[in-house]
């Protein structure tokens, strides 16, 4: 389109004007990436070498901020907490999801309004949810969950949800669930995406539902799964606000079950303004991500179907 | 992408079945209603928390330590939303989030249709080059550059002040949102465009004439779910704004429990957290086809 005749200025190559044009348009994102994202992560991988304790200048020390984090108790604590928050809330979101997306997908009466009263909590800040569910899940007998688990005798005395240490992360992967409608959304587009035919042709065969499930649907909508889990496991990696919101502080308590790896960098970085130490736990979450989503990528050529020519 | 097409698929589905000669639509079957009636119970466990959180802001502080549980007030505690006023400026925190999130949103939204669009439409060596290196900034945790960033703003004198919120979100917009509004280009035909640049249009005039009109939803979406991130986030205000008079909503929720008034329950930052969540509910029915539309379209919910 760039050499319709008549249309090209004089003495310029219209192919090059175009190209001129689209830096211009990348212009913001150009400078954005270089300002706010290479050039401070270079800074930042220069402070993880070095001890760097606001108000005192960056002193050069080489690698020992992460020999001192790997034989940091408080580190591989807060590694677990994340670690098994990220890998037991993304598959459990999923599964939630597809098991409403799944009774969301039947022909039935009504379902653009469950469909969207079961996604909207999946939009609600969580700030104000994590407050809501600490007054739902309150440790003593006036909370409304041990309330209720009382009052249908599950349960003799309350259960110290939020403040009792081998219980606290399991009450925030159980509240994350509010969340679910998001996948759903995505589970429900995926299987409403799936050619009837396809169907058809293994009714005819005679698969049943479950066997349909497995052979048809999860392989073709499997990229978008595994994209969704893919950025949901980033995110779950970086979970804050639910901890700090619980805790009160910065502090991941009870007992630093709470102390995800972003609580344990903001309160060494901007707690004890411990720059450098803060920075190299940074990247060696930034190495974890990196991994999880290479690694994810690599397993799932062998069972993620892309349809010809999608992508 | 096959998602446009998916859709159509979707909608050709639903004609026809819609129109099949004494179809199964209506028969109730008990396993129809079986799951009807688990959506029912599921949509309540959903919504229970909203009750929740309107019953509770408005209860006495005696209502909340009674057994059996109150489940609604006797009377409508109405005042404690002043007591909870009273405790910090919370009309204030509002105008200050709305401010923020004002400008987010259109620093975001304007340049990451800019973006969108060059990447969807116009051929510059490289262009793949930077479609990859924005979607890979995805990946990288938000405090590996937040640090360097920190002190830069620092040596800038902006913080306590609201420009490292803001600024930011004019470069570029963020990889989602680059990313959801080139695949809406994307489905956008060319003839249009084309027959503009027969015209004489410029790149920016089809930007700004064809372009832009045609993807007023996605712009919406992308403004929404940008506005709801800089609404609810905790991280960049804790970390930037330190004097108390300058605080956002999200802030102050987490700060409330030092401030709160002895003798009282929860109810006053639940006041606080339905100020947080009423706003996102009104914007949610408004434009809630358009955000299911907009899942439907990328495959990805944020």
């Amino acid at each position: 389109m760039a050499d319709i005749p008549g249309i090209a200025k004089t003495g310029h190559n219209p192919r090059r004007r175009e190209a001129a044009a689209g830096y211009g348009f990348m212009l913001p994102v150009i400078l954005g990436l270089l300002i706010w994202t290479l050039i401070p992560m270079v800074i930042s991988l220069y402070y993880s070498f070095t001890r760097y304790n606001l108000p005192k200048p960056a002193k050069f020390i080489g690698g020992s901020n992460y020999t001192t984090l790997f034989s940091d108790s408080t580190f591989y604590n807060s590694l677990k907490v994340t670690v098994v928050f990220a890998i037991v809330s993304v598959p459990l979101g999923l599964a939630v999801g597809l098991l409403i997306a799944v009774l969301l997908n039947q022909r039935i009466p009504g379902m653009r309004i469950f469909r969207t009263l079961i996604y909207l909590p999946a939009v609600i800040p969580l700030v104000a949810s994590a407050v809501v569910f600490k007054d739902m899940m309150s440790p003593s007998n006036y909370g409304l969950f041990n309330y209720i688990l009382m009052k249908l005798h599950l349960r003799s005395t309350p259960i110290e949800f939020f403040t009792n240490p081998s219980t606290a992360l399991w009450s925030v992967i159980f509240m994350a669930l509010w969340g679910s409608g998001g996948s759903m959304l995505v589970w429900l587009a995926g299987l409403q995406s799936v050619p009837e035919d396809l169907y058809e042709a293994s009714r005819v065969d005679g698969a049943g539902a479950i066997r349909r499930f497995f052979a048809i649907t999860l392989p073709i909508i499997s990229p978008t799964i595994l994209f969704n889990a893919v950025l949901g496991i980033i995110g779950s990696l970086q979970v804050f606000i639910q901890s700090l919101v619980i805790s009160g502080s910065a502090n991941g308590s009870p007992l630093g079950s709470l102390d995800f790896i972003d609580v344990f960098i903001y309160r060494h970085s901007f707690g004890t303004l411990q720059m450098g130490y803060g920075a190299a736990a940074a990247w060696v979450l930034f190495a974890i991500v990196l991994v999880v989503t290479l690694l994810f990528f690599r397993l799932s050529r062998r069972w993620v179907f892309y349809q010809g020519g999608d992508r | 992408m096959a998602v446009a097409e998916t859709l159509q698929q979707y909608e050709a589905r639903r004609a026809r079945l819609a129109g099949r000669p004494g179809g199964r639509r209506r028969r109730w079957t008990p396993g129809r209603i079986a799951i009807v009636v688990v959506l029912v119970i599921t949509t309540c466990f959903f919504l229970f928390p909203f009750f929740w959180v309107v019953s509770t802001s408005l209860q006495t502080t005696v209502e909340q330590q009674t057994l059996p549980k109150v489940w609604w007030p006797s009377v409508l505690q109405w005042h404690n939303f002043s007591v909870a006023w009273a405790v910090a400026p919370f009309t204030t925190y509002l105008w200050h989030t709305a401010l923020i999130v004002a400008l987010v949103v259109a620093g975001s939204v304007s340049s990451a249709s800019l973006v969108a669009f060059a990447l969807a439409r116009m051929r510059f060596p490289g262009r793949e080059f930077w479609f990859n290196a924005i979607l890979s900034t995805m990946m990288l945790p938000g405090t590996v550059t937040l640090i360097p960033l920190y002190l830069i703003f620092k040596d800038l004198g902006w913080l306590d002040t609201y420009l490292p919120l803001i600024v930011p979100a004019f470069f570029g917009g963020g990889p989602f949102n680059i990313f959801l509004l080139r695949q809406f280009i994307l489905g956008i035909p060319r003839d249009m465009d084309e027959a503009a640049r027969v015209d004489g249009a410029g790149w920016l005039r089809i930007y700004w004439n064809i372009v832009l009109p045609t993807i007023k939803p996605a712009l919406a979406v992308t403004a929404w779910m940008t506005g709801l991130a800089t609404w609810g986030d905790l991280f960049g205000p804790l970390i930037f704004l330190t004097s108390s008079q300058k605080w956002t909503l999200a802030l102050s929720i987490y700060e409330f429990p030092q401030m709160q008034p002895t003798g009282w329950g929860s109810q006053l930052v639940m006041c606080i957290a339905l100020v947080v969540m009423l706003p996102v509910v009104i914007g949610f029915f408004f434009l809630q086809r358009w955000l299911i539309e907009g899942v439907n379209l990328t495959g990805v919910s944020r």
